[in-house]
């Protein structure tokens, strides 16, 4: 009798929010059909063409200098610069979860330990791969401005390689510089917000020359944010790990 | 001054307090009072303002916006929120390894009652409601954790389904700014039915912090389980911030007829909420449905939409705010010096310790509206601009109040009677909890019975609520 | 039709949400309604014949048609938050287990006592 009310609750919700697809004509504009609208009825033609601020010049990877945001990943400039306070709040959002996954379940110095264990090919596979690991990590987020990923995709990595040491080794523990490493990384990007509010007058904005379009170094604050970003996403995603595998619980 | 301070500086002290943890008490109590300051410094001024955040104009950028109506809601959130941290800083076991949690709610409150775009509402509603999720498992017992979670469930298919009404008003608009969306609603530029069912997710999406029926079954759970710090939070500063909100956007953003369906929704939820907290033998838990019971009727006057009703609304939610702070407090205080907090327990209170009668008594009174009070100002004006839809919606919101009054005095009565059992010793309320409890008792009062000219700032928030956000919409030159 | 499969797959995620009762089925059916969701606000993304929204030395100017890239920003966000709240879920069943022996919703409210 349950299932058929969730069925029919779930139905009647597909059907309700079904009626808005392919709604947009002349006279009113609704959703659009898939993959048919104009770009440049939305604000997302601004951001492309980097014409918020300037007027609409166009800008091409390699020459142009001095652009609005300066990254070439149109995606990353959203995130990091037009939006930037969105990603303020993520990142509060994953670091309060971290918290409360610390409070229920941390703090014990001993580890579960796993049922099965690694042999040494396994061991030895896996202490030899997650340096690698470490640097892709580390690739994705310094890069996050010219290819796609950024900080999260690459915190996400590097705490992967965290995780393949902690599945074979019974021993692995966190080191305690991640609390440390994950407040400060935090703390910076604050900082670097009330920078962009003390020297240009609005919080987070831009503070750094935005160089040539398709560097390494260009884009302004944004490769250091996501570097920030992609460290602490990293330091806790490690530490969510860590406590999920160690013995406390019930702490509160 | 720019208001982002106000979410800039608690989220900075809460991100050192995680490499030193001894002082996070401490940086709580910083944060607390530098919000207070800041907020009321936020109210000497007047009129809209926009502060664009990064620098890029609105709506390409986000921006925070001040009306009349947040340089009231705010200040209060803000000042509660500081009296709540007074009042518990000396206990240790309450804030503990919490007080991070504490700092940033403090930041999310401030960043929900004052953002303008739809996808940043969205992230602020996400971090106060894990903020709550943790708060919500401070309780001493293992069911709050299971409160809890069931709040985690609700929270987060409530925002699930708010981001999906945001996803569609986006593909529709063009624009994710609400001054921006609110000015093409009312040129009457969007769809309908994209209009319709982008409201209801969003109502579906912001009912469940809101407290509003069929979404608030995590409400007794969490108010009758969880720490006395916690409950005092949830119960009074955060009401503030998410009922505001819903009014602010649903009355830019929203279809018209979904106000229809927000006024039975509100009107369910008073009704409802009176009912059941009528049957209620402790006080915790009356006081937990009188909440969802407040809510409502806050919110069944957003539905009719009028500046009057608007004004109404304003009024019931600073009377809320208020009076709840003392009720919980004082509950929360007799629950730990006498051990339980059903009718029989009470007796005597009122004698036992005279100051915490006093402001019970007043509080109570000021939430079920007898005059003198503010709360009877607030229901006078809700119940005159209810008659402006069915006739049903007045009485129903008539029977409420009736039955409201009833359970606030059989509780007020009991403070007074004798107490059968053996003697007890004269209780003495913490020097803190007094002087709160006096200083909000007589706001209400003074809020109750001055002249007509004190109320004249509800009226221009009222008026805020129901214009600002499109006059801004309609002012952005060169938007979207 | 990917926009109605997304919503579909939301809908999916709602029924199990309403009718499971062991807690991690609960998490998963959550995680299944979030990806329809992620899902579908991509796809108002899309454009025919768009380009991925990063300049490069083949797609090297601004001029030439891309995707919208905002909804892409959007669910970036959304993404973490859901990877947060996961976390912290199964960190409270976690909880629940080691103090009520159980993770079946129902016995959960039985035990409880009559909180509604």
């Amino acid at each position: 009798m349950k299932r058929i009310i969730a069925g029919i609750i779930a139905l009647l919700f597909f059907f309700t929010v079904s009626i808005v697809l392919n709604t947009d004509s002349q006279t009113v504009s609704g959703v659009p059909r898939y993959g048919e609208f104009d770009l440049s009825e939305r604000n997302s033609h601004s951001y492309v063409t980097k014409s918020v601020n300037d007027t609409l010049k166009e800008v091409k990877f390699g020459s142009t200098i001095d652009a609005e945001t300066g990254s070439a990943n149109f995606v990353t400039s959203i995130v990091i610069n037009y939006r930037s306070f969105d990603t303020l709040g993520e990142v509060t959002v994953l670091f309060l979860s971290a918290t409360g996954v610390g409070l229920l379940l941390g703090g014990d110095k001993k580890r579960l330990l796993s049922p099965i264990k690694a042999s040494p090919v396994v061991k030895t596979a896996a202490k030899i791969v997650s340096p690698l690991l470490l640097i892709l990590g580390a690739y994705v987020f310094t890069h996050g401005h010219l290819t796609p990923g950024g900080g999260f995709p690459g915190g996400a990595i590097i705490a992967a390689a965290f995780l393949l040491l902690v599945m074979v080794d019974d021993e692995k523990r966190a080191p305690a510089l991640l609390k440390v490493l994950e407040g400060s990384m935090g703390l910076a990007y604050i900082l670097l917000g009330i920078g962009g509010l003390l020297i240009s007058g609005s919080f987070l904005q831009n503070f750094l020359p935005t160089g040539v379009v398709g560097n390494l170094f260009s884009a302004g604050l944004i490769p250091i944010v996501y570097s920030l970003i992609g460290l602490k996403v990293g330091a806790e995603l490690s530490g969510i790990v860590d406590d999920f595998v160690s013995e406390g619980g019930d702490n509160i | 001054m720019n208001p982002v301070w106000l979410i800039a500086v608690p989220l900075a002290l809460a991100f050192i307090s995680t490499f030193a943890n001894r002082i996070s008490n401490w940086l709580l109590f910083l944060s607390a009072i530098f919000n207070a300051v800041a907020g009321i410094f936020l109210s000497f001024s007047s009129g809209t303002a926009s502060y664009s955040i990064g620098g890029w104009r609105s709506p390409f950028g986000i921006d925070l916006i001040v009306t009349d109506a947040t340089r009231i809601l705010l200040p209060v959130a803000n000042i509660l929120f500081f009296f709540a941290v007074i009042i518990h800083l000396s206990k240790k076991r309450a804030l503990e390894k919490f007080s991070v949690v504490y700092t940033i709610s403090l930041a999310s409150l401030n960043g929900i009652l004052l953002t303008n775009d739809l996808f940043n509402l969205f992230v602020f509603l996400e971090i106060a409601g894990v903020a709550a999720y943790l708060l919500a498992m401070t309780g001493k017992e293992g069911e709050s954790k299971v409160a809890a979670f069931k709040y985690l469930l609700l929270g987060s298919v409530g925002s699930l389904l708010y981001l999906l009404g945001v996803a569609v008003l986006y593909a529709a608009a063009g624009t994710l700014n609400i001054s921006a969306i609110a000015t093409k609603v009312s040129d009457g530029l969007l769809n309908g039915d994209v209009m319709l069912v982008s409201s209801l997710l969003m109502i579906a999406g912001l009912g469940v912090e809101s407290k509003l029926v069929p979404f608030n079954g995590w409400v007794p759970g969490v108010f009758t389980k969880s720490s006395n710090m916690a409950t005092l939070v949830l119960a009074s500063v955060y009401p503030v911030a998410m009922i505001s909100t819903f009014s602010r956007v649903i009355l830019a953003v929203g279809d018209r007829r979904a106000l229809d369906l927000v006024i039975v929704l509100g009107v369910a939820t008073v009704l409802i909420g009176e009912v059941i907290a009528f049957k209620q033998r402790n006080l915790r838990s009356t006081l937990a449905y009188s909440s969802i019971a407040q809510s409502g009727l806050a919110i069944f006057l957003v539905g009719i939409g009028t500046v009057e009703a608007l004004t109404a609304s304003v009024m019931l939610i600073i009377n809320n705010a208020l009076a709840k702070f003392v009720l919980f407090s004082v509950d929360s205080y007799t629950t730990e010096e006498l051990g339980a907090d059903d009718l029989e327990s009470l007796y005597g209170l009122g004698r036992m310790a005279p100051v915490a009668g006093l402001i019970f008594t007043v509080s109570a009174l000021s939430i079920s509206g007898m005059p003198l009070f503010l709360g009877f100002r607030a229901k006078l004006l809700a119940i005159s601009s209810s008659f402006e839809s069915l006739l049903v919606v007045p009485i129903v919101i008539l029977l409420a109040a009736a039955i409201e009054i009833t359970y606030y005095f059989r509780w007020i009565f009991a403070l007074y009677r004798p107490y059968k059992g053996e003697e007890r010793a004269r209780l003495s309320l913490p020097l803190e909890l007094m002087a709160i409890g006096v200083v909000l008792a007589a706001i209400l009062v003074f809020l109750g019975s001055s002249s007509h000219e004190t109320l004249m700032a509800f009226s221009k928030a009222g008026n805020a609520m129901v214009d600002a956000i499109i006059t801004l919409g309609k002012n952005l030159i060169g938007g979207v | 039709m990917i926009q109605y499969f997304s919503l579909l797959l939301t809908a999916i995620g709602i029924y199990g949400l309403l009718s499971q009762k062991n807690l991690v089925k609960l998490i998963v059916s959550l995680n299944i309604a979030e990806i329809g969701v992620n899902l579908f606000i991509v796809s108002i993304g899309y454009i025919e014949k768009g380009l991925v929204p990063i300049l490069s030395s083949e797609n090297n100017s601004s001029t030439l048609l891309f995707v919208d890239p905002l909804p892409q920003a959007l669910v970036l966000t959304s993404i973490v938050i859901g990877v947060g709240i996961t976390a912290l879920a199964l960190a409270i069943i976690v909880t629940i287990n080691h103090s009520k022996g159980t993770i079946d919703i129902d016995e959960l409210i039985e035990r409880g006592g009559a909180e509604e």
